[in-house]
């Protein structure tokens, strides 16, 4: 049996900085060569030796199996160890973990993707799928909203997105600082939904981001006439240990790591103490 | 047998799918002597600005062979008269009313969005990012896509209405600058203005335009119009309003078979002041003569 607490060393070979405090990695395994074989929406455990291990979104295209990436911001000791980190160096990589979005479900289908803030990491995937593999899919809308323009994430594959066919991009911050030239919308994300053209009859909605924000795009998606079951939420935010052990994700019976982080609607509708329940 | 000329166009419903090319028709005063303007698909009118403009010196338009150079510069008097004179005479046809608005800073085209909210008439905003002739703004903001997509933007996130984006033909990559508007909200394209162009006149040496260059608009350039809506037809799944040197019935079928929901007419106005009612009256013949009862029969039906 193979051993799942073995860590993988992966080399860093490309980082690139997304904003201030958050930096995408490109990770190449040093001795397997199969490469990451992984649904969009799942996610790694990262170690640092000394330092600890935590769960991360990958954030590359699953169609790139060479390489794979991810996408961290600085918070906490781990995130303030590998922000150190430079091209040569390894981590420790076990995984894909999690369920993904679920991708079989959305081929032929349009998209509707949500995010807020760095809640854009594990759909980011997604949409570059969507655009290598631009006749599975239907249109694709993106929505994102972060708290300024400095925020944002992934900013330089904008352009890419925008050239390909039947893809629309919408943006909006909370704030606009004096001097930046910012032609996009301002206020919250939910703002934006009023610019989508697909027909909820044949779109799936996928949408990672703060809860709050969640709870809002799902009541706003549902006066649109999207079927529960056709709304996706990934409660990554919540992933500690990654392996259904030590509990701060639970949500009621429910492990986010290994039974989500992404959870149909209907599912965390079901489950109690978190915003997108049912009972609150 | 009743043949159904209408066509719905970023949500506005047209009776028929004609219309004037922005610049060519004012607000339709000149040609209402000739023409019931109201039996028209939409009206476009002439490109407004926040500000007057003068435009440019004359001589400001030349004949050129099968076409028409020109360098007005986007004269006109400004927002603020257009709402006051123009758009109060053009509600009297009883037809939609495409604004076609121009700016020099992302910041100009998102006022003028502001300032027509809520204006009685106004059906849909048309943004001119593709005039060849003014220093600032106009075909800087067209022949970059990522110019295109922000201008675009500016005006998405500050209107409610049906946004058209007008596109030059004076890029290497057309379908690149469609499909970069699109994504930031465009919900219709029209194409194409003017080919940049210049005309010499071999008795004194000088250029025809006192501007030197113009836009080149007429006969001449259909086969690239026509061209270009068919390749943006294959890369956005917006409505097109195709635009290039229509002259008659049969130059407008040619665009609806390579993907245009509608046509604009620009320079056949100044030679045939009907030319429009005789494009409309010539579609409809067309069709019932091939027994076709919808218009939207020929929409993108090149064979290929």
């Amino acid at each position: 049996m193979k051993n799942p607490y073995i860590a993988h060393p992966a080399i860093i070979t490309n980082i690139r900085q997304e904003t201030a405090e958050t930096k995408t990695y490109t990770l190449e395994f040093t001795k397997q060569k199969r490469g990451l074989v992984f649904i969009p929406g799942q996610f790694n455990m990262i170690s640092l030796l000394g330092f600890g291990e935590g769960p991360f979104s990958i954030t590359s295209s699953p169609l790139r199996k060479e390489i794979f990436e991810h996408t961290i911001r600085l918070v906490g000791s781990l995130t303030g160890q590998i922000n150190r980190l430079n091209v040569g160096d390894i981590v420790g990589i076990r995984g894909p973990y999690g369920s993904g979005w679920p991708v079989g479900l959305a081929k032929n289908k349009d998209l509707l993707i949500i995010a807020g803030g760095v809640g854009l990491a594990p759909l980011r995937g997604l949409i570059d799928m969507a655009i290598e593999q631009r006749n599975g899919f239907g249109e694709v809308e993106i929505m994102y909203g972060s708290r300024k323009p400095e925020n944002l994430i992934f900013t330089s594959d904008y352009d890419n997105w925008r050239s390909a066919p039947n893809i629309r991009l919408f943006l909006t911050v909370d704030e606009v600082p004096k001097g930046i030239e910012w032609p996009y919308g301002q206020g919250v994300v939910t703002n934006l939904l009023k610019f989508s053209k697909i027909n909820p009859a044949n779109a799936l909605a996928f949408i990672c981001g703060p809860e709050i924000m969640m709870r809002f795009i799902v009541r706003s998606l549902l006066i649109r006439e999207f079927a529960e079951k056709n709304i996706f939420v990934s409660m990554e935010r919540r992933m500690e240990c990654g392996m259904a052990k030590c509990g701060r994700c639970m949500i009621g019976p429910k492990y986010v790591c290994t039974d989500g982080p992404v959870f149909s609607y209907p599912e965390v509708k079901a489950l109690p103490h978190n915003l997108l329940a049912a009972s609150l | 047998m009743s043949v159904n000329l209408s066509v719905t166009l970023a949500g506005i419903k047209l009776k028929n799918p004609v219309m004037p090319a922005s610049g060519t028709f004012g607000a339709g005063r000149e040609f209402s002597e000739f023409f019931d303007v109201g039996r028209l698909g939409a009206i476009v009118a002439k490109t407004v600005t926040l500000k007057p403009r003068e435009g440019n010196m004359p001589p400001r338009i030349c004949e050129t062979t099968s076409g028409m150079l020109n360098s007005i510069g986007l004269q006109n008097e400004g927002l603020e008269y257009f709402l006051k004179h123009d758009l109060p005479y053009m509600r009297k046809f009883k037809i939609p009313i495409i604004v076609n608005i121009a700016g020099n800073t992302l910041e100009e085209y998102a006022q003028i969005c502001r300032d027509l909210k809520g204006i009685e008439g106004v059906s849909a905003i048309e943004l001119n990012i593709s005039c060849p002739n003014i220093k600032a703004g106009g075909i800087a903001f067209g022949a970059s896509s990522r110019l295109a997509e922000q201008v675009t933007a500016a005006a998405r996130y500050n209107t409610d209405l049906p946004l058209i984006v007008k596109l030059t033909p004076n890029v290497y990559n057309i379908s690149k600058i469609a499909r970069a508007v699109v994504s930031a909200g465009a919900d219709a394209v029209s194409l194409i203005n003017t080919l940049v162009g210049m005309s010499i006149d071999i008795n004194t040496f000088k250029p025809q335009l006192a501007n030197y260059t113009g836009g080149l608009s007429g006969p001449a350039i259909k086969p690239v119009a026509v061209r270009m809506v068919w390749e943006v037809a294959q890369t956005v799944n917006v409505p097109i309003i195709g635009i290039g040197g229509i002259m008659t019935a049969e130059d407008a079928i040619e665009f609806f078979l390579a993907g245009a929901t509608a046509v604009a007419i620009g320079t056949a106005n100044f030679i045939n002041p009907t030319a429009m009612i005789d494009i409309i009256n010539g579609i409809e013949r067309f069709l019932s003569e091939r027994g076709l009862t919808d218009i939207r029969q020929l929409v993108g039906k090149v064979r290929l």
